[in-house]
């Protein structure tokens, strides 16, 4: 099922020695629509150096990611990490849209929804709001202009009824209690 | 006489004989040859290694992307057949129990999820409008926020952020925003505010 005007987030997270992943679904005023968990995976020490950094690669990219977007059931129309490795899995395996989404100190632009490059390749800084330092947004390589233009219209609709990097932190804070569970 | 002549060279005219071709007979160095011949015994004499033509016909072979070849672990996954790794310990790996190990499951967490607030950091520095009343400071400015969807708001006093608990069922869009302000005086408690 797909959701008009929602958004995807995506963590996988690889922490003391286990690898997890979570993936939420809002609509624009930021209310779940779908949310899916992994159980954490530990990888003994002996097949880390056995498989080296391809055990990583293979549990992150092919294993947790490739897990949680066959599960998630309401298909958002733009998927968004935090992560910029990512970026290439997820758009080649979500099969829609994804971008790379983080803070930046750089000073507000000068409206609303404006755009600048960024210094990194297929980066730019975005005025999502008028209340917050724009946004550093990547797009996979080879990604039409076009289509990152429609990307960043979606985020700035989006901004207006949610703030945009939120889910993440709510993404963690389920992780801590699942944790404690 | 030959002595003499040499004393008196040596004396008068500062020369002295050199001799020369010496009668050195230093022997033929020896070449050694390996002796003992250097075998090779193979540890795993069944492993016959993947070629990346192998790999393209499993369809396990990915194509190079901008972080070069990359070959996913299950490529070399030997099925059905023991495959053995030798470490100085002579410790055995059965590489192909790792399927089986790596089984994953995800679930459906969106009710526990629904449970937990949002949270919106106070952003009046970037917010230029302020509903100031004489006599009265802005403290804050939470949002935006969904006013007639919220059950519930609570400011968590240690880090200055409002969490925000939504009606999931709501059908409201109208966003707003919140302002936290208090009147000078002592005494004075601090208010909320919807703009």
């Amino acid at each position: 099922m797909a959701a008009s005007n929602s958004l995807g987030y995506i963590i996988v997270d690889g922490v003391e020695g286990q690898i997890r992943g979570a993936s939420l679904v809002v609509d624009f005023r930021g209310i779940p629509l779908d949310f899916r968990y992994t159980d954490p995976i530990r990888p003994s020490r002996l097949e880390r150096v056995l498989y080296g950094s391809a055990l990583d690669t293979y549990l992150r990219e092919d294993l947790v990611l490739q897990s949680l977007l066959g599960a998630v059931e309401v298909k958002p129309q733009l998927w968004l990490c935090n992560d910029l490795d990512l970026l290439v899995p997820l758009r080649e395996t979500g099969k829609v849209r994804a971008a790379f989404l983080a803070s930046s100190s750089h000073a507000p632009l000068e409206a609303v929804g404006n755009i600048e490059s960024a210094a990194e390749p297929n980066a730019v800084l975005l005025q999502a709001d008028a209340v917050s330092a724009p946004l550093r947004v990547a797009f996979p390589p080879n990604t039409k202009p076009d289509e990152a233009q429609q990307a960043a219209e979606f985020l700035v609709e989006a901004a207006k009824m949610m703030e945009l990097l939120e889910p993440f932190g709510r993404i963690q804070k389920a992780f801590l209690s699942l944790n404690e569970d | 006489m030959a002595g003499f002549r040499d004393k008196l060279a040596r004396h008068f005219l500062n020369q002295a004989e050199v001799w020369g071709g010496c009668d050195l007979s230093l022997d033929a160095p020896h070449v050694y040859t390996l002796q003992h011949p250097v075998t090779v015994h193979s540890l795993c004499p069944r492993m016959a290694p993947l070629t990346t033509s192998s790999l393209k016909t499993r369809g396990r072979l990915q194509l190079p992307n901008s972080r070069g070849f990359r070959f996913s672990i299950v490529s070399v996954k030997a099925k059905g057949t023991r495959v053995r790794r030798y470490s100085s310990r002579e410790l055995r790996v059965y590489s192909a129990s790792l399927k089986k190990k790596y089984t994953l499951k995800v679930r459906n967490g969106l009710s526990q999820m629904l449970e937990f607030p949002q949270e919106r950091t106070n952003r009046l520095k970037w917010q230029t409008f302020r509903p100031n009343e004489p006599g009265e400071v802005t403290l804050a400015w939470y949002g935006p926020l969904i006013e007639d969807a919220v059950i519930k708001l609570a400011l968590e006093k240690g880090r200055g952020t409002l969490l925000v608990w939504y009606n999931s069922q709501s059908k409201q869009f109208k966003t707003g925003g919140l302002y936290l302000c208090r009147r000078l005086g002592v005494g004075e408690k601090p208010e909320w505010r919807w703009v």
